[in-house]
């Protein structure tokens, strides 16, 4: 038994010091370049490939674990079958993988192209949850996207857990119905909530008061003594620090005495805490600019030097003259 | 009129002369600078450490460079070149190298790693670079070997490029003619995916 064993190690020791060595292969040659030729690969395209998951040929036993471990090639009815898991049409799924600058072309295995499919909806979902939520308070997509852009040039750590926490603190409000029903200490509570998050997000906000399209800035703690607004509009402008206005929101009187007011500011800071979480990402930026100016300058340079020396070697020799 | 003209007419020379000189030499020097930053290189066999998935993870904790800083450097064997790579696209970055655009991923996470540099002096031969051949982003510790497996000419305002990948990939962009006099409207964009992690000996 012994002897039996040490024969295995020997022979296991061996195989794995020498897997590469062909000898070893079990894969079929002539079976595997029909079964390639039958997706449409070269042999070159599958060493390739294995090569990503630091694989060789050797590696497989027989064709039959070659072909489970690669996958389902592309084929109409598990296309189709896909399609309908996401609920998307073909061309759908081509305007989705052309968003990212893909086409199904570029893969080979339904399970490549499934888990690429599963990533750029989730990537799209999340923008689109952002959107839909700013949307639905009234931002455009414009100032959705300036805001976007706001919070991710941020450099606060854990801003998420900051905006999380400020949500949470929201919460109780959203079942009121009417502001007239805070007690003073749920005003005060909302206020201090409404200050933190500007201040966390580093917004300064301006207010106008707006009658007969008439602006009339009106300050922070003379909004708060105000009783009514006297049939007038609120108007809000949201500025970075910069002085740049990234939004404006126009509030009317019914608007600002119902619950409208705070479930608009949860969602705004709910959508603030997700455009921070994903604030890494690139969302089909422009490139960077890769022209180099320095050939053609340098030429120019060049020129404009030579004819100052023509015109001061004409100067100079009229001058001789 | 004669002489007043003539000494003016001397001073604008000589202004022209030495804004023209200082032009030139300035923007001379920049080119040369990126030029330079090209260096030869050959490449070394060495084996492949451990599963790509644990080193995905590690690579993640790393912290995030600052803009202006060398996190590495580009090596292509094809050329038998390498070129720093810059934390940063803006201009002073891409003078001296190449610059990896910061929002994108850092070498070996699993997403795109984006890296652009000068048609004209890091990348005047990214022309003969294409589908299969490899590019090794080296960093202090690691090489990480990606190999192209699409090319793409698009327009300077195509928004498919720089986007997020489900897999560690490299994107490398440049302007597009490569020999073209004046500013190049297209952009050449490789596409790389990650093929294998190599550690560093010594």
């Amino acid at each position: 038994m012994k002897r039996f064993c040490i024969a295995i190690i020997t022979c296991f020791f061996f195989a794995t010091a020498h897997g590469a060595a062909p000898a070893f292969a079990q894969v079929d040659k002539r079976e595997l370049e029909q079964y390639l030729s039958s997706i449409g690969w070269t042999m070159n395209d599958l060493l390739n490939y294995l090569d990503h998951y630091h694989m060789t040929v050797a590696d497989f036993q027989t064709m039959a674990e070659l072909k489970q471990w690669l996958g389902t090639p592309i084929a109409e009815e598990n296309f189709q079958q896909l399609l309908k898991r996401y609920q998307l049409t073909q061309e759908e799924l081509e305007a989705l993988l052309g968003q990212f600058g893909e086409t199904v072309q570029d893969y080979t295995f339904i399970e490549d192209l499934d888990a690429a499919v599963a990533f750029y909806l989730r990537h799209n979902g999340q923008m689109q949850q952002i959107n839909d939520m700013l949307g639905a308070i009234g931002f455009t997509e414009k100032e959705a996207n300036r805001l976007f852009e706001h919070v991710a040039a941020l450099h606060r750590q854990n801003l998420p857990q900051q905006l999380e926490a400020l949500t949470s603190r929201m919460k109780p409000f959203l079942q009121v119905e009417d502001a007239v029903l805070l007690t003073k200490q749920q005003q005060q509570q909302l206020l201090s909530i409404w200050e933190d998050a500007l201040s966390v997000l580093q917004i300064k906000p301006k207010f106008y008061l707006l009658e007969n399209g008439k602006k009339q800035e009106v300050s922070y703690r003379r909004l708060l003594s105000l009783h009514t607004l006297g049939g007038r509009d609120l108007l809000i402008e949201l500025y970075n620090q910069k002085g740049e206005l990234l939004s404006d929101v126009q509030l009317s009187e019914e608007i600002l005495a119902s619950g409208y007011v705070f479930r608009a500011g949860e969602k705004f800071i709910h959508a603030s805490m997700l455009a921070s979480e994903m604030k890494k990402t690139m969302r089909g930026d422009k490139m960077p600019d890769t022209a180099s100016p320095y050939l053609a300058n340098a030429l120019l340079g060049l020129l404009l030097a030579l004819f100052g020396v023509y015109v001061f070697w004409r100067a100079k020799s009229k001058a001789a003259e | 009129m004669g002489e007043r003209w003539e000494t003016y007419k001397m001073r604008g020379a000589v202004l022209c002369m030495a804004a023209g000189l200082i032009t030139a030499v300035w923007n001379g020097y920049s080119y040369w600078l990126g030029y330079n930053a090209v260096k030869p290189w050959k490449e070394e066999r060495k084996t492949p450490i451990a599963s790509q998935a644990a080193d995905w993870q590690t690579a993640g904790t790393a912290a995030k460079p600052k803009i202006g800083d060398q996190i590495g450097t580009l090596l292509i064997p094809k050329l038998g070149i390498s070129i720093p790579i810059y934390h940063g696209t803006e201009m002073q970055q891409l003078r001296k190298g190449i610059g990896h655009y910061p929002k994108s991923a850092l070498p070996g996470e699993t997403n795109n790693m984006v890296l652009s540099g000068h048609r004209d002096t890091v990348f005047w031969q990214l022309g003969q670079i294409g589908i299969g051949d490899k590019l090794i982003v080296e960093t202090a510790a690691k090489q990480f070997v990606y190999r192209v497996k699409k090319v793409r000419i698009v327009g300077e305002n195509n928004r498919t490029v720089l986007v997020e990948k489900p897999r560690p990939t490299l994107t490398v962009t440049t302007c597009y003619p490569f020999r073209f006099i004046g500013k190049a409207k297209q952009r050449y964009v490789l596409v790389a995916q990650l093929v294998s992690t190599i550690k560093k000996t010594g």
